[in-house]
């Protein structure tokens, strides 16, 4: 099986002229009633682009020619790297690549079922669990520690990680600007230097717009620091639809389509040809009992929404996906997951659609649970990979040399293609008896085997010791230096 | 030990190698090929039979380690029967030797059901790993099941369906075996897709095969080879 090729057309959830008509409102709404920016730096930029600023409200009205031009310099395709150039992604719109998200604030431990504070070991686990599993391209820490100091928490999850696996590094919640430095030092420790940094950084960075209609000082500070080093941000909108959102999906597409517009507007005016992906990660208002789910059929339309837009634009898409508000790896875990996560990857996104392991929204890891949703995520693959249809798939020798009766079993196109089929990871697919023989077990118990198989015996690429404890000694150098409160602007 | 044309030694382990690298190519033409070869160049036909087994044993095992696909097990127990039946078996008659089987298994898919892949792989599976299958086909009247263990004496008889409505068949089957005086000579093995463990019993058959592989399974231990 080939990495994820989308050979299929995106499913459209409105027409063309429908996503002219959201640019066209995303752009007058810009202007007219404008964004708040907690960042006086992010201010300054939008004002010498030409933007309204009233600096005692914190508002920008962005006139359209520089939302339109921000777009123009956003680069369409782009190159994500990793330590190992065999991991380096290329954003081609072809292909779609399989993340994890986060940031969880519990685990379900996965020898005891309980659910306690995440660890830097967890992070360490899911990055191990990640680095084994083939069509998981991206790393982004699916909790957040609780064992480490919280201010110097992101250099501790960069560090399990890049322990932990080569492949490229997401950072989501990159909050504080002082940490940059730390996380550059980092970068440059693994590679050499800061000049391999700004050439290939081993990082994603995500900038997480807040609704309605804010661009926050956690989102865009450390995005504009990391931009200078061609880190590329991810800008994600999170619209509550019925909440802090529209209610209607279409206006909660809307909204979350502006947020990502001003935040890429700041980012493109401070480096022109700044890489940036279209984010979405929205939930639903449950309008009854008032939680919220990131599953319920208008959060996954307005995904799918959002990922339509970023084709509109040409950007790459970034999104959510397998994702659940259950609390157990159960049933309903299964069919939100499904669900989502197909209609997301239909709807053509990029980089998304993992969320291996998460429950309870983005809120509760389980490992067993990131192995079944693995096994949906390469379903996925294997369903928008479309039908190749020539000589050699429409079998027609074979066809004719089994004739009526017969089988295709040992035939020599069978042997020459049985490969290629999905390859279940977990599913069971035995009669019965024979499964009841071979121990009955659900997929919760094959995934809990499986995972507790791969987490012993699968063994990381190590990076070089020096290289290791210069890591360690930057992250020792983080907890000292970073206590206290961050410093707003 | 085996005497080649020009007086080379050729170990059994030699011969284990040659046959092995062959069947793991799972292109049944250079079994073929390669077993008409060696037999030419002077190979005791029973040393090549007993290395075919040694070979098949082991890519059963891998099968089992879930190292290989059901596809390349049947493909090389394909391969290897083939090569035994037209290359190495009218050889062995020439020497007047009777190959040694692990046993005559007789089956086919009831009456009113032409639904035969389950039958089929369960066949190849079994013949791969050494047993001798008479294979009655598809849609096969019980009269002619009957005649076949009358006929061929086999030790297992094996009784696929893959619907309920064929099923019943099986339960026809057995009595019918029963009436003849027929049974106790014979084990009778069930299985297809609406068939369980619980009518196996029911109807009085020895066992159930849930899948192909626990028809092999079966059958070894039926015949005392498990």
């Amino acid at each position: 099986m080939k990495i994820g090729i989308k050979k299929l057309k995106p499913v459209k959830s409105f027409s063309d002229e429908d996503a002219n008509r959201i640019h066209a409102v995303s752009l007058s709404l810009l202007k007219d009633v404008g964004v708040k920016v907690l960042s006086t730096r992010a201010l300054k930029i939008l004002e010498n682009a030409g933007a309204y600023v009233d600096h005692a409200q914190q508002v920008a009205k962005i006139p359209s020619y520089i939302v339109e031009e921000a777009l123009r310099k956003a680069p369409k395709a782009f190159t994500l790297y990793s330590r190992n150039p065999e991991h380096n992604l290329h954003l081609d719109g072809v292909h779609l690549y399989g993340v994890t998200d986060g940031a969880g604030t519990h685990v379900i431990d996965l020898e005891t079922g309980k659910r306690r504070p995440p660890r830097k070991e967890d992070v360490a686990k899911t990055a191990l669990v990640v680095d084994y599993l083939e069509y998981m391209n991206l790393y982004y820490p699916t909790v957040t520690p609780r064992d480490t100091p919280l201010h110097s928490h992101i250099l501790h999850e960069f560090e399990a990680a890049l322990n932990n696996t080569d492949k490229p590094f997401v950072a989501g919640s990159m909050d504080d600007p002082r940490a940059v430095p730390f996380v550059i030092d980092m970068m440059a420790a693994v590679l050499g230097d800061e000049e391999h940094v700004k050439r290939t950084p081993i990082m994603l960075s995500v900038a997480c717009q807040s609704s309605p209609l804010i661009v926050p000082y956690e989102a865009i500070e450390p995005s504009l620091d990391l931009a200078k080093y061609n880190v590329p941000i991810i800008v994600m909108t999170m619209p509550i639809a019925g909440a802090n959102g529209p209610v209607t999906v279409a206006g909660s597409v809307l909204l979350g389509n502006a947020q990502v517009l001003a935040a890429l507007t700041v980012l493109e005016m401070a480096k022109p040809g700044s890489p940036v992906l279209y984010s979405s990660y929205p939930l639903s208002q449950d309008m009854k009992r008032g939680a919220q789910s990131v599953a319920f059929p208008e959060a996954i339309q307005i995904i799918a929404g959002h990922v339509q837009m970023a084709k509109h634009y040409g950007l790459p898409a970034f999104a959510g996906g397998t994702v659940s508000s259950a609390k157990l790896p159960d049933v309903q875990a299964a069919y939100e997951k499904s669900l989502n996560g197909l209609s997301t990857a239909m709807a053509g996104v990029d980089i998304g659609v993992g969320s291996i392991g998460l429950l309870e929204n983005y809120n509760t890891l389980c490992y067993e649970q990131m192995l079944i949703d693995y096994e949906i995520y390469t379903m996925m693959l294997k369903l928008i990979a479309g039908i190749e249809v020539n000589d050699e798939t429409l079998a027609v020798d074979a066809i004719k040399r089994v004739g009526p009766e017969g089988h295709y079993l040992t035939d020599k196109h069978t042997i020459a293609h049985f490969r290629e089929t999905w390859q279940p990871l977990l599913s069971d697919a035995r009669p019965y008896d024979a499964w009841l023989k071979a121990g009955g077990k659900s997929v919760v118990e094959v995934a809990k085997d499986e995972i507790t198989k791969i987490l012993k015996t699968h063994t990381p690429p190590q990076l070089d010791k020096d290289v290791k404890e210069q890591l360690s000694r930057i992250v020792s150098k983080a907890d000292m230096e970073l206590e206290g409160q961050k410093q707003f602007k | 030990m085996i005497w080649m044309e020009r007086g080379e030694e050729m170990t059994t382990t030699d011969l284990e190698k040659r046959i092995s690298e062959v069947v793991n190519t799972l292109d049944s033409d250079k079994v073929s090929e390669v077993t008409a070869k060696l037999i030419n160049e002077g190979a005791n036909p029973i040393d090549v039979t007993n290395a075919f087994a040694v070979v098949l044993r082991e890519i059963g095992k891998r099968y089992e380690s879930g190292e290989l696909y059901l596809v390349e097990l049947l493909a090389a127990g394909e391969s290897a029967r083939k090569a035994i039946t037209e290359i190495v078996e009218p050889k062995l008659k020439q020497l007047g030797v009777k190959r040694e089987t692990m046993g005559k298994v007789l089956l086919g898919t009831v009456e009113g059901d032409i639904h035969d892949i389950g039958k089929n792989i369960v066949a190849a599976l079994l013949s791969s790993a050494g047993f001798e299958i008479i294979d009655l086909g598809k849609d096969v009247p019980i009269e002619k099941f009957v005649q076949g263990v009358r006929e061929s004496k086999p030790h297992i008889v094996g009784l696929s369906a893959l619907m309920t409505t064929s099923m019943i068949k099986q339960r026809d089957i057995v009595e019918a075996l029963k009436k003849e005086n027929l049974r106790r000579d014979i084990k009778i093995v069930v299985g297809g897709a609406p068939t369980s463990q619980e009518w196996a019993e029911e109807i009085g058959s020895d066992a159930y095969g849930a899948d192909a592989i626990e028809a092999l399974k079966i059958c070894k231990s039926l015949v005392g080879k498990s």
